[in-house]
Parts: structure tokens; sequence; C-alpha cells
């Protein structure tokens, strides 16, 4: 036997085994990939609400300008009748809410704490909203938030549910199903970001309801701040940026209407609060087709300049909203 | 350096890894409790996990992608887990070289030459595949009772780190106890001690993970051999083969576990790690067709024999009651390894390897034992789940064990139902007071909630000799200071009752009021809640089990009739 | 054709063996030093694993009792640094900044009424004065002290809620509702928190809480109990002062915030007293005259800060002074009090 031949039928042998090592793995793997079950044997799960089908992004909600008529401020202490009084000026229910109108409010559920306590929206103002729709007939009116605490327990004890249910409308919980992927046109932050998406595609009418209050981060929490309750994934990292992810919410949503209840307002230690003393008593309902304004307008009652929140100005160059509130000259009025 | 102390290095590295990982398996966040140490690392390395619950569930579960790669690795490298990684493994190398050192070369020789017994591995591994791959329901997983890598894990988690706690209480706050630890030990020592015997007698003939790696490494690129067809036999290379494949002649390569001694004590380096099979020839896996074949239908046989009696189906046992996110029984031994880890970290030391109530291959399977441990499952904890290394545990949240948040529709997960044994409770069967469980129910509102009765106690009618203001002279003697505990009163023939304060031999003592003047005769009786289970609230959790006062056979006791995990054995509709 | 370890075979045996595995060796080396380097990977990695760690998963969570009619509900969570925001949201960051660890969290309502509850907020703060930092930076404005609680622990409650300051921990109780019955409940959860508070640490917190409860002492008499803030750093927005204590000081009618640091040495309180002089004039502060003599002699700097005074002083091992004051004549009179209360404790 010669070398070379040797080596030939070596080097055969290699190449036919690395052939079939080869095919092993493949097969090894492929059988994997084929029967791979990443998330093991799950919980019985139901399968309603929206999952599956959902546009991507959020449709435009607004309804059309009328100048004179975007900003109501009303001085009183019952929740009910200021925000039905808000609501009026600006041309009544009926200017936003349309017979077969699918409705939904998003209040701030963000925490697990009593109406009392001012960090929620409070229920009485989602009672009259509710009630507004359904008179002007709308089909449904959907309550959803996307909860810092446990969704359930925030919608039970900030006492929303009870108030939405007695009113006839519909409870919606989150799900990570209903989140989509969504790009803001022109932002720097929203970008391809889960966004609470699902129940949304499905109305046709939305509205914003927010309490007043101070927020550590960003100072004030108001209508603008409300819409951090669509962002879902691991949302904490844009308090780096609040000012502009703050802005950059109000140009993706482009709500019907947005009320700011300041029947009380949390002075201190916000956005939690925590104790009745950070709350003041400052009776003032205000109920606003333009965000900027509202929220301009709120900074006063929190002994703020619209100036000390750069969220304003930034969306104000954006085109959301104007923050010199009395150029869109804010109907007033007080009820008692 | 050389490559063998390299690999001395690598295997004492992955055996205290793979004893740390059994230490920290404990609940707590101190750096040596659990808190993310990836403590099912080493069974999810383990490819005979990812294997056996691939072709028993038909299902690759994604935790153990770990295992792929080793499978991947060995197709090139040949059977380097066995070397290099088993933990198991290096306590037999360790313990072959212990008891075998001072023989003498010939002798040492002698022990690793090739024996045709080596065999036998392929046909247990076969046995167990039969036994998994059984179709239809049946299929069981029972790889664990000889997986190495669960089996060290359960003897280090369930034998050895408890008794070395007993004096010292170092890596639990408890004592912990096992039932059937003794059996477990006896599996382990055995499989030690025949070391003695055959150095690496484990490894070479009755290890399925051996066996398996020593079949996909069939077709490795790089394997052990010889250079040289001929050399002078001196045979050195066989004095310390821990895989004993006969590197000397024609090498058994499946039976190689790249210990690389042969090629260090070859004196005339004619030994390589190399592409070309060995020059003096090399045979693959030595097993015939007809003996795979044979333990393949056995298993595949033995499967459904051992569920003739039914302990899955028909005829199960209710005392095996599952942890917390276990699957359904079926679904349950399709998965489960016995490993023991969440027997390990659990806090309060109820979950217990089974014996074989449950039927053969339910041994050292997960049960409740409600008897053992400081209590029973605890309604805030989900730690078993998340560290079962195949979900026959599922790692469920809080929020699913409470049936809380999105599970609210679903409802908690039950482990069963507490069974009230009238003749043994006290309240009931004695007419003592005692309401220990419903005391201790943790579900709010109360899975236990009491009915109050009163009864008469023994010889308790008596007359009334005398009445004053607030004390009853009676005409029989009574056992002095018994019934002053408030639990008694006295039945007046009118039918009202007054709660007893004090009371003598002859006279019972009356609180709260004026006493009527009345006559005739008065009934001593007992107030006694008797304790009953409200169905759909209980979860089965055996808090009322442990704390129950009886404390031999509980009166109160758990099993497994309406477990949430399986739809056949629900009480309620 | 690769070889490793020993000669190949199309080279003949003999005299180049040697230097054949020579070379071999030298991979064998190398091999050997690779394995060993992707071992010690690996066990960084598990370590790196190991330390990102959430116990909420487990959902052990420390085990709460009943208080009186009041018995935990829902479950008890757990919040660390990554997912603190879950729980608070925008005020994150605030307990970040001051060292915090971990937050527990649990319900309690009452067995009679479940409209009546109360979620106990648990920070664990890692010590004392970090603790003390988030109390006394949140306290609220008119609300009542709770004096009975025992020497290391502070607190008060305000309507609905109960605060407390207690050894390495910051405690809120937030009752649903403005009830007596719910704030005495509360009350006695306090007191017993504050009796067996953590026996496991005792030393430890009570040295922490010593010397929190010294550094609280080197404030002047006069000085309003219950006013005190402490500023773990960046306090009155300037990065120098750090472990900087505030409370309000009465002089008759008048109410003045002054405010005391304790640095290294003397000559670190200097620097420190004059960079935050700049900061202040650079910022616009403009100097004004002093007129208090023993001020003049202490070194102290006053300077108008848009209409508010502001006096600062190194006295000894502290850097003193007095902030935001609007009564020029008062924030001298503080300060000389102040300077002559850490001329004492300096001695």
């Amino acid at each position: 036997m010669t070398e070379p031949n040797q080596e030939n039928i070596a080097r055969r042998q290699l190449l036919i085994r690395g052939v079939k090592a080869a095919a092993s793995i493949a097969a090894a793997v492929g059988v994997a990939r084929w029967l791979y079950d990443p998330k093991g044997p799950g919980a019985k799960e139901d399968e309603t609400g929206f999952s599956g089908t959902f546009a991507k992004g959020l449709p435009d909600f607004s309804v059309p300008r009328k100048d004179g008529h975007i900003i109501s401020i009303i001085q009183g202490a019952d929740r009910t009748k200021t925000v039905s009084k808000a609501i009026e000026l600006l041309g009544g229910i009926e200017r936003f809410i349309k017979p077969g109108d699918v409705v939904i409010i998003k209040p701030n559920a963000g925490f697990a704490t009593p109406a009392l306590l001012g960090a929620t929206t409070h229920p009485d103002v989602i009672g009259a909203i509710v009630k507004l729709c359904y008179a002007a007939k709308a089909k449904k009116v959907i309550i959803t938030d996307n909860s810092i605490n446990d969704p359930a327990s925030c919608f039970t004890i900030s006492g929303i549910a009870e108030a939405a249910t007695t009113a006839g409308a519909e409870v919606v919980m989150p799900k990570d199903s209903y989140f989509g992927p969504v790009t803001l046109e022109g932002g720097s932050l929203i970008k391809d970001w889960p966004v609470y998406c699902a129940p949304f595609a499905k109305a046709s009418k939305l509205i914003g309801i927010a309490p007043l209050k101070n927020h550590h981060r960003s100072a004030a929490s108001m209508t603008m701040k409300n819409w951090y309750g669509l962002l879902g994934g691991r949302r904490n990292v844009f308090h780096q940026d609040i000012n502009n992810i703050i802005a950059e919410l109000a140009m993706l949503v482009k709500p019907t209407l947005v009320i700011l209840d300041g029947t009380t307002t949390m002075m201190t230690n916000g956005p939690t609060g925590g104790s009745v003393s950070d709350l003041k008593k400052t009776n003032t309902m205000i109920a606003s087709c333009d965000m900027v304004a509202a929220d301009a307008f709120g900074s006063t009652l929190l002994n703020l300049k619209p100036a000390d929140l750069p969220y304003l100005s930034i969306a104000e160059k954006a085109g959301v909203g104007t923050a010199d509130y009395e150029s869109l000259k804010p109907l007033r009025a007080e009820v008692t | 350096m050389k490559i063998t102390t390299v690999r001395r290095i690598h295997q004492l590295f992955f055996f205290l890894l793979f004893l740390w990982f059994c230490i920290v398996t404990t609940v707590g966040e101190k750096f040596w409790q659990i808190r993310n140490w990836p403590t099912n690392w080493i069974l999810q390395l383990d490819p005979l996990v990812a294997l056996g619950t691939l072709i028993s569930t038909r299902k690759f579960y994604g935790a153990l992608h770990c295992g792929l790669g080793v499978i991947i690795l060995t197709i090139i490298f040949g059977r380097f887990f066995c070397g290099w990684i088993c933990p198991f493994g290096a306590i037999h190398q360790f313990v072959g070289w212990l008891g075998n050192r001072r023989k003498k070369v010939v002798e040492k020789i002698r022990l690793n030459v090739y024996r045709k017994a080596q065999c036998v591995k392929y046909l247990v591994l076969f046995f167990f595949i039969g036994m998994a791959a059984f179709p239809s329901l049946a299929g069981t997983l029972q790889t664990g009772l000889l997986d190495p890598i669960p089996l060290a894990t359960r003897t280090f988690e369930l034998v050895l780190l408890p008794i070395f706690d007993r004096g010292t209480y170092l890596t639990s706050v408890n004592a912990r106890y096992y039932e059937y630890g003794w059996l477990i030990f006896a599996v382990f020592a055995a499989a030690v001690l025949l070391n003695l015997v055959i150095p690496r007698f484990y490894c070479r003939f009755v290890c399925p993970t051996g066996a398996l790696l020593g079949i996909i490494s069939r077709y490795s690129i790089w394997r052990i051999g010889k250079t040289k067809s001929e050399c002078i036999n001196c045979k050195m290379c066989e004095k310390a083969c821990e895989g004993g494949c006969e590197p000397s002649g024609n090498i058994k390569i499946a039976e190689c576990v790249l210990c690389f001694n042969c090629r260090d004590d070859c004196k005339h380096d004619l030994i390589a790690y190399q592409t070309v099979p060995s020059l003096a020839g090399e045979t693959q896996v030595d097993v015939s067709r007809r003996g795979i074949l044979l333990s393949l239908t056995s298993g595949i046989l033995a499967a459904p024999a051992i569920r003739l009696g039914g302990k899955v189906t028909s005829n199960w046992y209710a005392g095996i009651v599952r942890p917390p996110g276990a699957l359904a029984e079926p679904e349950f031994l399709k998965r489960c390894l016995k490993c023991g880890q969440c027997m390990r970290v659990c806090p309060t030391n109820v979950i217990q390897p089974a014996g074989l109530e449950g039927g053969l291959e339910g041994l050292w399977t997960p049960v409740l034992n409600n008897r053992i441990g400081t209590s029973g499952c605890q309604l805030n904890c989900v730690a078993c789940g998340q560290v079962c290394p195949t979900s026959a545990i599922r790692p469920i949240t809080l929020d699913e064990k409470r049936g809380l948040g999105e599970f609210a529709a679903v409802g908690p997960v039950k482990l069963g139902t507490a069974f009230v044994d009238q003749g043994r409770c006290l309240p009931w069967a004695m007419d003592k007071p005692c309401i220990v469980c419903q005391e201790n129910c943790p579900v709010s509102p109360k899975a236990i909630f009491t009915k109050d009765t009163f009864s008469t106690v023994r010889d308790g009618i008596v007359l009334i000799k005398q009445i004053t203001e607030s004390t009853i002279e009676i005409d029989k003697s009574i056992p002095a200071d018994k019934f002053g505990t408030g639990d008694y009163y006295v039945l007046f023939e009118d039918g009202s009752r007054r709660k007893i304060s004090s009371n003598t031999t002859a006279s019972i003592g009356i609180s709260g009021g004026k006493l009527p003047a009345v006559t005739g005769k008065v009934e001593i009786q007992v107030r006694l809640q008797r304790p009953v289970v409200d169905l759909e609230k209980c979860i089965g959790c055996g808090v009322c089990e442990h704390e129950c006062p009886v404390s031999g056979r509980r009166a109160i006791r758990i099993t497994a009739e309406g477990e949430s995990r399986s739809t056949d054995r629900r009480l309620l509709l | 054709m690769l070889v490793f370890g020993a000669i190949p075979i199309k080279a003949g045996y003999g005299k180049i063996m040697h230097l054949i595995s020579g070379r071999a060796r030298t991979l064998e080396s190398a091999v050997g030093v690779l394995i060993l380097l992707i071992m010690v990977a690996t066990a960084i990695g598990v370590y790196v694993i190991s330390r990102d760690y959430n116990m909420a998963r487990f959902g052990i969570a420390s085990h709460q009792e009943s208080q009186g009619d009041f018995t935990p509900v829902g479950k008890a969570e757990t919040y660390n640094n990554d997912n603190l925001y879950e729980k608070i949201d925008g005020k994150a960051p605030m307990y970040q900044e001051a060292g915090f660890v971990k937050l527990d969290t649990q319900r309690f309502a009452a067995k009679s009424n479940s409209e009546l509850s109360f979620e106990l907020y648990t920070y664990d703060m890692n010590n004392a004065k970090n603790a003390f930092s988030v109390y006394s930076r949140q306290k609220r404005a008119d609300v009542t002290d709770l004096s009975d609680l025992g020497a290391s622990a502070f607190g008060y409650v305000a309507g609905n809620a109960i605060c407390l300051s207690l050894g390495r921990n910051y405690i809120e109780m937030i009752g649903s509702a403005e009830s007596n019955e719910l704030v005495d409940v509360m009350k006695g959860m306090a007191k017993d928190m504050s009796a067996k508070f953590e026996p496991r640490d005792k030393d430890k917190i009570a040295a922490s809480t010593s010397s929190l409860q010294a550094e609280l002492g080197y404030f002047p008499e006069g000085t309003v109990a219950g006013t005190w803030k402490l500023q773990i750093d960046n306090a009155f927005g300037f990065d120098g002062l750090t472990d900087t204590y505030s409370a309000t000081y009465k002089i008759g009618d008048k109410a003045v915030s002054i405010f005391l640091s304790k640095r290294k040495d003397a000559d670190e309180a200097k620097t420190v007293a004059k960079n935050y002089y700049d900061f202040l004039i650079t910022n616009g502060a403009k100097a004004v005259a002093v007129d208090s003599e023993i001020l003049k002699s202490a070194g102290a700097s006053v300077v108008d800060f848009y209409g508010a005074f502001e006096i600062v002083f190194p006295a000894g091992v502290f850097v003193g002074g007095v902030h935001e004051a609007n009564d020029k004549q008062a924030a001298e009179k503080a300060a000389e009090v102040l300077i002559g209360r850490l001329k004492e404790v300096n001695d």
C-alpha cells in the first residue's frame, strides 16, 4: 500500500463521515425546530377579545375644529355637573358622538388606589361621560387602560370599573396580544414600540379623561401624560426623556376630546400621592379639543407656568395645539 | 499544559457548579439562595432529558435547547459530556481512581478491558425510549430513574445535603425530611461502590445518557485512535482508560469518553485525537440489532403493562396530590424526571418523592405530604414551577395560582380538596371544641366554615338543688374546674341557655346576669363548632391538614379529588 | 489532514517525531487554555445571570400578619429597581436616586367592611439615612407627628395616611378613606412594627439610627421638631452639597429654613461653603453686606437670590447656612444661633 493511496482513503472516509455528521446535526436541529415548543404547556386561556386582527397604529378620532369652541373651563365642585356643562359649552355631546359610534374612554387607571387619593380618574366623571355617550346613541362604550399596577385591581379599587359597568360601559383589560409595534412618523422615541392598539382599532371615537396631578418626573401629569398608558413593553425607559415622550404621544394620539379634572388637584408627591394632604380643592373641570391648551391651563392650577413644562412647547411646535390657551377664547362658566 | 489536567479541572469545575446549584435551590435572595441561579442548567444540558421529553411529548421544550447544543457538539467531537461535564461521571472517576490506585499496572489494565456486557446500557436506553414512545396516552418518561444528572441531583438535594444539614443548618433553615430518601441513596451508593469492582462501572454498563451519546458520536469528525496499526502492544494506554474502550487494539469508539489518558500514557506517541479512524481499526456501537429491537419492544410493551393497574385512570390513588401547576397526570408523567428540584426548593418541605402508591411509574415523582414539613403549600409561593426543568410543573405566576387578574375567570389552582374525617375530628367525634383547621385556612373567604351545635356532655343531666343569683347547686358530682372554659353552657328546661363561668364538684357558676329561680334539671352542654369544607373555596393547600391536632392520622386530609389540573377528578360540575 | 497530538501518518515514524510532537504539545496547551477560558466564561456567565433576579417570580413575599379586624387581601408584591415604576411610575427615580433596594406592598381590608382598606408600602432603602431622606423630603404639611414609636423611628399621620422612617425602611400606609378607625389600626401597626422591627439587624439599625439622631441633634434649640429634611445629594440644586439636613427655625413668629452638612474636615467644609457661594453667584445671586459681627467673624456670606436671602458659612467640620429667607434680619439672627450651636458641637 503506497502512502498517497492510504491518504486518499483517509480523506474519503473523513469526507463521508463529515457529510454524515453534518446530516445528523441537520436532522437533530430540524427535528428540534419542527417540534419546537418555546413556551411549554400553557394555561387554559379563553380566546375572546380583540386578539388576531387589528390595524397597526391608531386611527384619527378627532372631529372638525370649530373656532371659539375649543376649550371650556367650568368652576364647581360637582363633577357630574361640571363635566356636563363643559361639554355642553363646546357644542354638546352630539358634536362629538354620533349615533352608532363605538367610544373608547381612556381614563388614568394607573394605580390601584381609591378615588379619594386623586391618583386616578374619578369614577363620577367616567359615569357622567358614559351616560352622555349613550344619550347620544353610541353603540358601545369601552373603558380601558394599560395600567401601571395590576389592571384588574386598578379598575376595581379606583371605582372606575363599577362606575363604568353601572352606566353600561364595558371594561376591557389589556392583554399582550392587544399590543402592536408602532412607529411615529417624525418621532425619535416611538419607533417600532409596542403600543396598546387592538381595542382602538374597532372604535370610532376616543375620549381621554385625566386627573390633574403633580408628577415627580415631568412636574405635571395631565391629559397628554395620560396617553403614557398606551405604551407597552418596558416603557419606563422613556422616563429618561419624559418631555419628548409626552409630546410624541400627543402627536401619536388624536382624540375626539379630552377632559382634565381639576376638581381636586394633587399638589405634591405625585403621581401616586397617597395622602389627602397632597390634594387641594381647585374645583375646576376642563373639556378641550386641544390637549396642549388644556394642559397649559391645568399647569396654572399646580401653581406652575406653561413655560415650566417643556413638553407643552415641544408639542406646540409639532402642531398638536396651542399653549396660549387664552388666545382660543375659553368658554367659562360656573355651576353649583 | 496537559489536556488531561485541563479535563480534571473542567470536571472539578462542573462538579462544584453542580453542587452549588444543588445548594442554592432554596428559596431566598441571599447569594447562596435561588435568586436567579440557573439551577436547572446542568439538567438542561443533559441530552437524554431533551430527547426523552421530545419522544414522550412529541415536542421540543424550548428551555432544553442546551441539550441540543450538547448533541451537536457530540456529533462533532464525540462523547465529551461523559468525560468532561457529567458530575456523576466525575464522582465515578474519582472513586474508581481512589479504590484502584494501589493496584498493579497489569491489574489496572485488566480492569479497563472492554467487556461485551457494556452493551447493556444501550438496552437500558432503548427500553426507556420504548416506554416514552408508546403511542397514545400511555407513554411514560422513566429515564430519570437512571439518567445520571437527575439521579445525582435527586441524591444530593434530597439525601446528601439534608444529612449534611442535620448538624449544621448551613443550606436550609429547618431540618429537611424526604420520604424514601433511603431508597434514593441506596441506588446512588450502589452505583458509586461498583467503581471498586470496575472503575466507572455505571458509565460503562448502565448509563442511558452515555449510551445515547455513544450512538450519536458515530460520525464524529475527531476521534481517539492509533496512528499506526502495529505497536509493541504494551497496553499501557489501557492502564487508565475511563471508558473501557480498548484503545490498544480495535477501539470501541462509542465507549470512549474522551479522557485522553491513553494518549498521555502511550510512551511512543502512537495515540492521537485525529480525523482518521484508528489505524488498528475501530468498532461502532457494539450491540446487536436484535438486542435493540428486543429492548425497544419490551419498553413499548412495558408502558401499557405498568398502566394495567389503572393507576393513572380509573384506579387513581387519591393521595397523589401534585404541586401547584403540575400538568394533568398523563402529561405530567411524560415530563417528570424525578430530579427533586421542586422538592428541594419548596420552602415548607411539603413536596415529597412518592413511593409506589401512584403506580410503579410514579416512583420519586413529587407529591404533597402535609404531615411533613413546616406547613402546607403556601398561598403566595410558586417556586416549584419555576425550577422544574421540563415544565412537568408549569412555571405559573402567583396570579394564576390564586386566580387573580386575568385568571379571575378560571379561578385558583386547586391541588385537591380537604375532607373532614368525622370519625376522628374532635368536635365531630369527641364533643371537644377545636377549630384549628378553620382558623388556619388561608383562603379568603375561608374555605372551612363551622356548624355550631350544642351537645350535652357525658353524665351532663343534673338536678338543681338550689339556685342563687349566679350559682347552681347540683345533686351530682361533676369534675371540678372543667366547665369554666367558656365553651360550656347549661340548658334549662325552658330551653334557655347560659354560659358557665366556673364550677366546683357540686356547683356551677354562671356569669352575665341574674339567674331565674327555676327548679328541675339542667343539662351541661358543650358548644361545638364543627368544621365543614366549602367545596368551591377549598384549594387543597393542606395547611389545615398540617395543623390538625389529631397528629397521627389527621382528622382533615387533602386528597386529589377536585384538583384543577385534570377534568376527570373534579367534584363540582 | 488534521492531527492533534501525534505525528501525521504520512510522515515517517523516526527522526522528525520529536519535532512534530513538540509542535503538537504547543497546540495541546493552546486548546487547553481555550477550554479553560470557555470554562471561566461559563462561571462568569452563571454569576452574572444569578445577579439579575426578581423574587416575585417565585411569588415569595414577606409574610404579613393581620392587624385587628384587618387581614391581608390580594397578593403581596415585591418590586425591585427594574420594575419599581410599575408600582409608583414617575416617582421611582426619586427613590432610586436615594439608594432604593426593594419595595414590598400588601393591601389590608377590614373583615367587617371590605370598603375600608389600606395598603402597606415598605421601601427598603438600604440604610436609615436613605430612608429618612425620602421620608423627610415627602413629608406633608399640616400633619400630626407620631411620638410613641420608639427612639429609632420617625412617623406622622396625614389625613388618611401614615408615613414612617423605620431603620432602613421607609413605610407608607395609605388608607382608602379618612376614617379614625382606619388611622387607629394603621397607628397600631406602626407601633407594632417599630416594636419588633428586624431584630436580626438590631445592632446595625441602632448604629445607623443613632448617627441620624446625633446629626439631627446638631440643630440648635428653637428648631421646629419634625421639620427636618435630609438631602442625600444635590441639596438646593447644588451637587456639592451632600448629606445636607435642613429644618425650620423659629425666631419669634418668623420661620427661617436653616441647614447644615457635616464634611470630612474643616478644610473641606471651607471649600464646600466657598463652592456653594460661587454656585449661587453664578446663578444670579448678588452679594450683600453682612450686618452681624458674629457672621462677619465666622466668614459667612449673605446673598440676595431673586428676593430671598441665602447665607452660607463654614463652621469647623460643618457647612451651615440659611435657605430662602424672606427677612434678612431674621436670617442673620438664625445664622448666628446656628454658628453658636455648631461651635459647641465642634468643641
